[in-house]
């Protein structure tokens, strides 16, 4: 089987995306089994990964610059030199083996969005405060963070056509299908969606499944009572030397998408590493 | 008639006709209840002289005469520091993880701790600034809780120290900690810092 995950980024004079993309790549070594742990990394600037103390974490670099910070994973499907993907974002940790999905997706699928996220307590994340766009409009609320697909299959290559379309003209599609609450930006969550619904395919490619599982850590779709800037204002995050985190007491099992990109320090990066060494 | 003006040599050689600042304070207690420059205090038997760096900060507003008290025995002006030095706000407030000096950009900690892995000690101190004339407020409690490696979940030592107990000199633990473990405490002062010898 020819499979991989894939983690666009760009240079960023805030955020140190290529840190979190070697915190990612670490995690999925430290955690997948050999055959489901190839990680191919797309980069503005592929001299950075001399920096890194283990750049074989990355199977492959890609050097690409044609888009800036995340609207490049639209172009995932063209970028991936695997058969079959997971494109991930950056800001991510993978928890333990996550290999049973895989299988899945390979077996039966061509495409498969992400649907569903879920707090850090393991509810389903309902609210919709951060997606009132897609529950306003009544577009599929798709998350790109985590996207299967098979290369060159007619369903992944209409739908990624699509997106990009709708990326590079984000004001007549917000014209057309998001006039009820027009978003800021049509972002690639945005423009899946849009693609889902005017492709009719939203059943085909996000059904409701129970995994992938994975952790939003967005602040205000906690179910908390209160509002909240950052989530570890009110839950501490701590990962320790076998590669488990816990959010608050909350041990967790399923992939995190952290948000808040500070919270992988090079002591962290420091862990992973050593774990990696210590597997290997 | 003309008033002769002082010749120019003589007039610099003159001694500067400098303002001196007194606390008028509270027998009883050592509360302050004023401060006068020497002129204005010169009825007062309950008085201190003070430096003028501390009678500008009270006349800024800077600071005011709570912040001060006269210690009786010894007739000195000490000065009141509230215990929390750090807003309780966030979790890392609340259980805040000290962390190590290998992976800090903190450069003037309050708080200290180092263990020595040979002596096996753990050693708590804090910053010079803290060890003069200051008298703390309220509780001075401190619990540091020594835990696994960046999981308080599990809890290995619960030390409590008082800030006086560190002030001016340190304090020691004998513990046989794990090679990797973590401390945390409540953020009272706002840097903390944590060395493996």
């Amino acid at each position: 089987m020819n499979f991989g995950y894939l983690i666009v980024v760009s240079s960023n004079k805030e955020v140190d995306y290529l840190k979190l993309a070697y915190a990612l790549a670490l995690s999925i070594k430290n955690t997948q089994k050999p055959g489901y742990d190839k990680v191919a990394l797309v980069v503005d600037n592929p001299e950075l990964i001399k920096n890194l103390k283990s750049p074989w974490v990355f199977d492959h670099v890609i050097k690409w610059d044609k888009e800036t910070h995340w609207d490049g994973r639209s172009w995932m499907d063209q970028l991936s030199p695997f058969e079959n993907t997971v494109c991930l974002d950056a800001d991510m940790l993978f928890l333990r083996d996550y290999s049973h999905w895989i299988d899945y997706f390979v077996k039966h699928k061509d495409l498969y969005v992400a649907s569903k996220a879920y707090t850090y307590r393991g509810e389903e994340i309902t609210s919709d405060f951060y997606r009132k766009a897609f529950t306003k409009n009544k577009i599929p609320s798709l998350y790109s963070m985590f996207t299967f697909f098979k290369k060159n299959t007619d369903i992944a290559t209409e739908f990624f056509e699509l997106g990009r379309f709708i990326l590079k003209n984000p004001i007549e599609f917000k014209n057309l299908y998001m006039s009820d609450f027009r978003p800021k930006v049509v972002g690639t969550d945005e423009a899946f969606g849009l693609a889902a619904k005017i492709l009719d395919i939203a059943d085909d490619i996000a059904h409701d499944l129970d995994f992938p599982k994975l952790v939003h850590l967005k602040p205000m779709i906690q179910n908390w009572p209160w509002a909240a800037e950052r989530v570890t204002e009110h839950a501490g995050f701590y990962f320790n030397m076998h590669g488990n985190l816990k959010i608050g007491n909350y041990q967790q099992y399923d992939i995190v998408h952290y948000v808040e990109k500070d919270l992988i320090t090079d002591e962290i990066v420091s862990m992973l590493e050593e774990i990696a060494w210590n597997k290997n | 008639m003309e008033q002769k003006l002082m010749d120019f040599d003589e007039w610099i050689k003159l001694p500067v006709n400098q303002v001196e600042y007194f606390v008028k304070f509270n027998e009883d207690d050592g509360s302050l209840l004023g401060v006068y420059p020497s002129h204005a205090s010169q009825g007062f038997n309950n008085k201190i002289k003070i430096d003028e760096e501390v009678a500008d900060s009270i006349a800024s507003g800077e600071e005011n005469i709570f912040s001060y008290r006269v210690d009786l025995p010894t007739k000195k002006l000490v000065k009141i520091s509230k215990f929390s030095t750090h807003s309780l706000i966030k979790i890392d407030d609340v259980l805040h993880r000290v962390i190590d000096k290998k992976w800090s950009t903190i450069t003037d900690p309050d708080v200290m701790i180092s263990y020595n892995k040979e002596n096996k000690s753990l050693t708590f101190s804090m910053s010079d600034k803290y060890s003069k004339n200051i008298i703390w407020d309220g509780e001075t409690e401190m619990i540091f809780l020594v835990t696994d490696y960046n999981d308080p979940n599990v809890l290995l030592h619960m030390l409590s120290i008082r800030v006086g107990d560190i002030t001016e000199i340190t304090k020691s633990f004998t513990l046989d900690l794990p090679n990797r473990f973590s401390v945390y405490t409540r953020r009272i002062f706002d840097k903390y810092i944590f060395e493996t010898k």
